[in-house]
């Protein structure tokens, strides 16, 4: 239980000389006078118990005696940091685990500029020749099929490389998946890079109704700059816009429901030209999915914080669909009325193999995609099983911050997954990285309150 | 006795074995169910089978409960081998619920009546459980009611009426005044958007008892229900919190926890209707005739 000393966790701001404050106890935003500040600085220092025998006769000091008989600006009641669905862990993995990603193969055919693994480097996963085996694949829906029995509905995903170098095992997969499976909706899911595509991929893609993904940055300067075919070094944009108007006119119906784009920028790069450019090519903006390219990955962005910062001054006027999701996100646990439970943990942490797990071409499991293969980080194999331990690692990552969350404002509004929490060059958890993520998500969250209180964000 | 092969979802079945097993038109003996959602049950033995075809060979009766999510060739399958091998076979919709609010009915002699209201809040705290099990229950207590089921409930009791599942006649009776107690559902909504106007009926129907059931994963919601409550009915009015005991995942609304839980669930919830509450505090005062009223000695 929390023998921490915990003080109140309040913020205080300022925006255009006004001063303000936000009190994560009550979840509540204030106006406030300088002197309040001050006093609700020295609150927050020095502790309820010490400020309160502290006795000062002024009117300040009286109002914030006022507003702490209130209820205000309260210590965390909380008694222990620990995710309140450990409990469950056994039972999920026994019985609930709804998708699989399969890793494919590690081979692809392009070579793109933020693409890590497009190189030989020390974090562990690079592209190469490897795939997955028939066996390894099919052991893998075996054990979604064995530890499904509670959903109605499993997905099974395809991940690379480039998954269609390997269309004939994506094949055999779907088809065994289809015998095996008979309560159950089967959903698949796959991200390409567009450069493979032919009538019996495409009839095959339709016919089990694939959510496809089509990573495709942009204009043809955009498109070639990034992302560039591995084996002769030329654009890209030619072969994948080809592919794309293939499926956009014969398979019209499939297209608009399952087909949707995922856009990599860098950071000079404007999510409006982006925009624009798929509109000019008939393609729905809601279809689209803007990321931006950091040296993590090429389908995704592991620290959407660091991009949220570093773009609060760009020229970038357009929300991403991501960026909009997080606004009313915020808004909502803005307006949430609830105590915080003595028993808590920051959100952010999924329970490992409930939603997303990996299962790597060797046989292992990994929490999802995003993370590098690395022996430290494996949550188990398709032999032996899941081990609970690893997944509550995973799960309890507050425990490596415990005095910190205890006190922090923003605990209401964390978002810190176990991955922004590795150190892969120490192959551990790490609390420094922990606190790196902690000052951006604290940084974003106070930018979010400014914005409020000045009604000049689009809030 | 028959045995039932059942192609649903893990929760729809368990939703299903919940039901009392009275009410049926049949003894069900054993249930027969796939492989893929084993699942165990207090109530009844399960076979397993790998396929749609073991399952009907060794079944007699086959229902499809039919949500969004089984395969259409899956239900044709059923349909049809139940044929093949003349066998009965009754294919149900699954009753999605409705996320509006059901108006109190205004004719009913609320005043002159004991009154119990089951407030619920929406899709997730599967009343039809409760509801059935009341039915029932007061039924083998020969006490007639008027019953108000929620719509959800009502729409898959006429399902299973005209698929003679179960039997039309029950105690509830239609006519003035002919019954002992009014039992009635009220749908707080998904997000407790009806909460108020649910209150507001609910005070006017003079309850002597309410049922609240919500789910526990929800604490604030809870919270929120409890404190309105608190304050807007009498602290004379018995007041039983049924919190589902059902952890429900984001989007899908599906239950894990799975089995254990559920059953463990269900004991305690069975046990506080027929044992605790109701009998105890309520029922026992109704069940003598018009005119003769127990005086309690305090």
């Amino acid at each position: 239980m929390n023998n921490y000393e915990c003080y109140p966790s309040i913020k205080t701001f300022v925006v255009n000389n006004h001063y303000y404050c936000y009190d994560a106890y009550s979840n509540r935003v204030f106006s406030i006078t300088k002197n309040h500040l001050i006093e609700l600085n020295t609150l927050r220092e020095i502790g309820e118990k010490a400020y309160n025998s502290s006795q000062k006769d002024t009117i300040e000091y009286h109002d914030i005696e006022l507003l702490l008989n209130k209820g205000y600006f309260q210590p965390t009641r909380i008694k222990k940091i620990e995710n309140f669905e450990n409990d469950y862990v056994h039972d999920v993995i026994e019985r609930c685990i709804s998708e699989i990603t399969l890793q494919i193969t590690k081979e692809c055919n392009f070579s793109c500029r933020y693409c890590q693994f497009a190189t030989k480097n020390n974090i562990g996963r690079t592209h190469s020749k490897e795939t997955m085996s028939w066996i390894t694949a099919k052991d893998g829906i075996d054990f979604l099929y064995n530890h499904s029995s509670d959903c109605e509905i499993v997905k099974i995903s395809f991940y690379g490389g480039e998954p269609l170098t390997e269309f004939s095992l994506i094949k055999n997969v779907v088809e065994y998946a289809e015998t095996l499976f008979v309560s159950k909706t089967i959903k698949y899911y796959m991200t390409t890079n567009g450069s493979i595509m032919n009538d019996e991929i495409a009839d095959f893609l339709k016919r089990y109704s694939f959510n496809l993904a089509i990573s495709f940055d942009g204009s043809q300067n955009i498109q070639n700059f990034h992302r560039r075919l591995l084996h002769n070094g030329k654009g890209t944009y030619g072969l994948v816009l080809r592919h794309v108007e293939y499926l956009k006119n014969n398979y019209a119906k499939y297209f608009g429901q399952f087909v949707s784009f995922i856009s990599v920028i860098l950071d000079d790069e404007s999510v409006d030209d982006i925009m624009c450019f798929f509109r000019n090519i008939n393609i729905d903006e809601n279809k689209v999915r803007v990321l931006y390219a950091d040296m993590s990955g090429i389908d995704y962005k592991p620290s959407s914080i660091i991009h949220s910062i570093i773009n609060e001054n760009t020229k970038n006027s357009a929300k991403t669909n991501d960026e909009k999701n997080k606004i009313n996100k915020f808004k909502s646990i803005l307006t949430e009325t609830t105590t915080i439970p003595p028993i808590w943990h920051h959100s952010g942490p999924c329970i490992p193999s409930f939603q997303r797990l990996f299962l790597s071409i060797n046989g292992d499991f990994y929490i999802c995609e995003k993370i590098i293969e690395n022996k430290n980080f494996k949550l188990g194999n398709i032999k032996n099983g899941i081990n609970i331990d690893s997944v509550l690692q995973f799960m309890n990552i507050g425990r490596l911050s415990i005095e910190s969350c205890l006190n922090c404002w923003a605990k209401r509004f964390c978002s810190i997954c176990a991955l922004y929490c590795i150190d892969y060059e120490k192959e551990s958890f790490s609390t420094e990285r922990k606190k790196n993520a902690c000052k951006k998500v604290k940084h974003e969250i106070l930018n979010y309150l400014k914005s409020i209180v000045t009604d000049e964000g689009e809030l | 006795m028959p045995k039932l092969f059942l192609l649903s979802s893990t929760h729809d079945f368990l939703l299903f074995s919940c039901y009392p097993p009275e009410m049926f038109n049949m003894d069900i003996s054993k249930f027969v169910f796939l492989k893929e959602n084993r699942v165990t049950s207090k109530n009844y033995s399960i076979e397993y089978y790998e396929t749609i075809d073991e399952c009907i060979i060794n079944c007699d009766f086959s229902i499809v409960l039919n949500s969004n999510h089984i395969p259409q060739k899956s239900i044709d399958s059923t349909l049809l081998l139940s044929r093949k091998y003349g066998k009965k076979s009754v294919l149900l919709d699954k009753v999605d619920f409705k996320d509006e609010y059901e108006t109190l009915p205004n004719n009913l002699p609320y005043s002159e009546k004991p009154v119990i209201a089951i407030l619920y809040s929406g899709v997730l705290s599967l009343p039809s459980i409760l509801e059935f099990n009341i039915q029932e229950w007061l039924k083998q207590h020969s006490i007639t009611v008027h019953q108000v089921l929620s719509a959800q409930t009502l729409e898959l009791k006429n399902q299973l009426i005209k698929n003679e599942l179960v039997s039309s006649r029950n105690n509830q009776t239609d006519s003035e005044y002919a019954y002992d107690l009014i039992v009635y559902s009220l749908n707080m909504g998904d997000n407790l958007q009806f909460l108020d106007k649910c209150i507001t009926d609910c005070r006017s129907s003079l309850p002597d008892y309410i049922f609240v059931l919500t789910r526990c994963d929800q604490l604030s919601m809870n919270e929120y229900i409890n404190n309105k409550l608190k304050y807007c009915v009498s602290e004379n009015i018995k007041v039983n919190y049924l919190f589902s005991k059902y952890h429900i995942l984001p989007e899908e609304y599906k239950v894990f926890c799975a089995h254990k839980a559920f059953c463990t669930n269900k004991i305690r919830f069975l046990d506080e209707i027929r044992f605790h509450c109701i009998f105890d505090e309520l029922l026992s005062n109704i069940t003598f005739p018009r005119g003769i009223v127990p005086i309690q000695i305090k």
